[in-house]
């Protein structure tokens, strides 16, 4: 209980910070520009007007997601540790787990606001140009929430022992692979086959096929949560796969966080 | 169970930092082994680098020890139970300055356990004993001159009237008032009870206030004992002269 208790004064008081950083100013400001874009684009479109707005309306809920997960998950955790307010933090009885936990748990509120926030301005769109919202739509934007809890929890978990630069690039990497990595597969295989006798591929193949194969179940499967065409094309996800896609990333957030735990706990704050 | 008896117990502690890009290994504690009892002002003297802020840290649960054993209240330090009756202003204390003074203590308050109106008298009596219940606390921190700033430090560290109260050059940068002022809130909390273990530079206020001294040059303890005791000992008058001796015979 008292673990909980500070986790979540932890988290309340980094969810202030980023209010203070004028984070959500951004995220209000993107929602208003995003309104403005998709419903412009919509019309200098030459498709449906429809399918336009929710294809690129859901890429740019996960795009600037992106970018709050890295920028406030890197930065908060490596503004603690720099400025040495940590030093305070942590004489006080306050364990390394529970201030990580914290951190995450107030940077995912952050994030839960901005994907509720962009989603309500999507649905308003789509209302004004009488589009319909439909059940794909919302589980688009539901599981864009999800994607962007793995990334931050690889920001958190970055940040813990490196610089602020090298967090960001490992965690854009992340969501990067994480998108291509079922690609990637696809495509070592694909020329392996078709590749010569005698040729680097073909002597190789299975060593480059099994790396691509470990790249593709160790990092995490961002592409599962991509499913901005379905919602254009008005595709209903069967609700086991968002169930089963939300306890993925979930246990996946999970061992990221415990693994940052596991490097924190060591960590020296000179 | 027998009640301890010491608030600082250290036992032959060694500690190395790991600095730059090839993590090379550079030594900041040789041994050191150090007793501070319950209800003590405990002072602890030495030159820049010589290992206090590094103690001070491996006793925060800060930094962690390589070899040797620690214990705070009779708890190690690396376990959170260890900072339940703890108090600690670490050298420069740096606060989120986007709060105000009195939402950091708020804040601060309830990860020591306080809440609703017991936290609220806390805030006040902690205000009160640092000289700093002024309207100066609901401004943001970033406004504060260093004074105010350590002042906020120490209030943050008392709040919970902690059992020991660890002090990291308390007086660092502040103006005689300031000082006569920490040096009062330090014999004040002393009398209700708590522990204080305190780094300091300005020699005539460790002279002044505490019960015994530790004197640490380059990762060494060269002298424990009172202000007699270490006099006596090393036949110079004052902790100046003997730190200057000490000094001069490691860095001739």
């Amino acid at each position: 209980m008292l673990f909980l208790r500070e986790a979540y004064l932890i988290a309340i008081n980094s969810f202030r910070e980023a209010f203070r950083d004028k984070i959500p100013y951004v995220v209000l400001l993107a929602a208003i520009a995003l309104a403005a874009f998709s419903v412009l684009l919509g019309e200098w479109s030459v498709f449906d007007r429809e399918f336009v707005v929710k294809s690129v309306t859901v890429t740019v809920i996960s795009l600037s997601g992106l970018f709050i997960a890295i920028f406030a998950g890197v930065g908060q955790v490596q503004k603690e540790i720099q400025k040495k307010t940590i030093h305070t933090l942590l004489a006080k009885p306050v364990s390394r787990s529970a201030f990580l936990l914290g951190k995450y748990m107030g940077l995912l509120a952050l994030i839960a606001m901005h994907v509720i926030l962009l989603s309500s301005t999507l649905f308003v769109v789509l209302w004004a140009i009488n589009g319909s919202i439909t059940a794909p739509i919302i589980q688009a934007c539901y599981l864009v929430f999800w994607e962007l809890a793995i990334i931050l929890a690889f920001a958190v978990l970055f940040s813990t022992y490196s610089s602020a630069l090298i967090s960001s690039i490992f965690s854009f990497g992340i969501y990067l692979i994480g998108h291509l990595s079922n690609q990637i597969l696809k495509e070592v295989y694909f020329a392996y086959r078709i590749s010569e006798d005698g040729s680097f591929l073909r002597e190789n193949g299975e060593f480059v096929y099994n790396i691509a194969k470990g790249i593709h179940y160790i990092l995490p499967n961002l592409f599962k949560f991509n499913t901005s065409m379905q919602a254009a094309h008005s595709i209903t996800l069967e609700y086991s796969y968002v169930i089963w896609n939300s306890i993925y990333a979930f246990g996946y957030a999970c061992v990221v966080l415990c693994l940052a735990v596991l490097l924190f706990k060591g960590k020296d704050f000179v | 169970m027998s009640e301890i008896q010491n608030a600082i117990e250290i036992k032959d502690l060694h500690k190395t930092y790991r600095q730059g890009f090839w993590l090379s290994k550079k030594k900041s504690l040789f041994g050191i082994s150090l007793e501070v009892k319950k209800g003590e002002i405990f002072g602890f003297i030495g030159p820049n680098g010589a290992g206090k802020s590094t103690t001070i840290k491996v006793l925060t649960g800060l930094l962690r020890k390589d070899s040797g054993e620690v214990f705070i209240l009779g708890k190690e330090p690396s376990k959170t139970e260890s900072r339940i009756g703890l108090g600690y202003l670490p050298e420069q204390p740096y606060f989120y300055d986007s709060l105000s003074g009195y939402e950091l203590l708020k804040f601060y308050g309830g990860l020591s356990g306080l809440k609703g109106k017991l936290l609220e008298e806390r805030i006040h009596w902690a205000l009160k004993i640092v000289n700093a219940d002024a309207d100066w606390i609901y401004r943001r921190l970033r406004t504060y001159s260093k004074g105010m700033q350590q002042r906020v430090g120490l209030a943050q560290a008392i709040l919970h009237k902690p059992e020991l109260l660890i002090l990291d050059e308390p007086m660092s940068g502040l103006d005689p008032l300031g000082r006569r002022d920490v040096r009062e809130a330090i014999l004040t909390l002393n009398k209700e009870g708590s522990t204080v273990f305190y780094s300091s530079h300005i020699l005539s206020d460790v002279e002044a206030i505490s019960h015994r001294v530790a004197m640490i040059i380059d990762g060494k303890i060269s002298h424990t004992g009172t202000l007699e005791e270490i006099t006596k000992q090393t036949g110079w008058n004052s902790l100046e002269d003997v730190l200057a001796k000490e000094v001069s015979r490691v860095v001739p």
